[in-house]
């Protein structure tokens, strides 16, 4: 079996949780899947530091996030380069008032670890503990994050948090 | 419905298919790109040490072609060769 064969089962089975915690934290879904081949592709190259043990997809949410900071500083310094002017996505979710605020939207209003953290522990239901390890912030700090980033979103939804 | 079960019914309707295909032959197929890539990186010194040593051991060959030496070059190019596709070969990462 080559190791072609033996990688497509994996990538199979974890693609969708891959993909979407990309997705809610890009806001943008080709992006996203751009950034999930990624997270796979250095998956199999670093797959001899994986520890045996541990929760192979958490493993890979930790190489999502890694990868999406790093797509993040890049996007920074290029627009540093041509000189625009950076804009949050917060000003832009928020200082609309006409524009119609889906969740996706009111995922880009939360702070990158915000985000983050609301996507792992309310989204794809990972332990508070198991976040806080892998977005390597303190616990306390991933808790605030939650209850502050579900208040925010229901908030920004219409409804009452 | 509550607060929380509202959140999770608009996460669903962003969920990527538990089954795309697609996505997984785009990865392998990025995936082969990538070892091809690292394959020719590593394979770069590997040839360029090849070329210096045959540069370095041309007038050896060429004093033992004139002494009938062929079979020994033979011999010795299948051996070289032999080397490199095990050198080639090895440091592929394994898989789980």
């Amino acid at each position: 079996m080559t190791s072609r064969e033996r990688f497509a089962p994996l990538v199979a089975a974890h693609q969708q949780a891959v993909r979407a915690f990309l997705r809610r934290l890009c806001g943008d879904s080709a992006e996203a899947d751009d950034l999930a081949q990624e997270v796979f592709i250095a998956a199999w190259t670093s797959l001899d530091s994986f520890r045996r043990d541990a929760d192979f997809r958490l493993w890979l949410y930790g190489i999502a996030y890694r990868k999406f900071q790093a797509s993040r500083r890049a996007a920074r310094r290029r627009r540093k380069r041509e000189a625009f002017v950076a804009e949050s996505a917060e000003t832009v979710a928020i200082s609309d008032p006409d524009m119609r605020l889906d969740l996706q939207k009111a995922m880009m209003a939360l702070s990158e670890p915000q985000r983050a953290a609301v996507a792992l522990c309310l989204a794809a239901g990972v332990s508070h503990g198991d976040a806080a390890a892998l977005l390597a912030l303190p616990l306390g700090t991933v808790k605030a994050h939650v209850t502050r980033g579900r208040a925010m979103l229901l908030s920004m939804l219409g409804e009452r948090p | 419905m509550t607060d929380d079960s509202r959140l999770a019914s608009l996460w669903a309707l962003e969920e990527p298919p538990a089954q795309d295909p697609a996505f997984v032959l785009a990865t392998l197929d990025r995936l082969a790109r990538r070892r091809f890539r690292m394959k020719v990186t590593r394979l770069v010194p590997l040839f360029v040490a090849t070329m210096a040593g045959c540069w370095a051991i041309a007038p050896s060959i060429e004093a033992l072609l004139q002494s009938n030496g062929v079979a020994v070059v033979i011999a010795a190019a299948i051996g070289f060769a032999l080397a490199a596709k095990y050198a080639s070969d090895a440091a592929q990462p394994e898989l789980m």
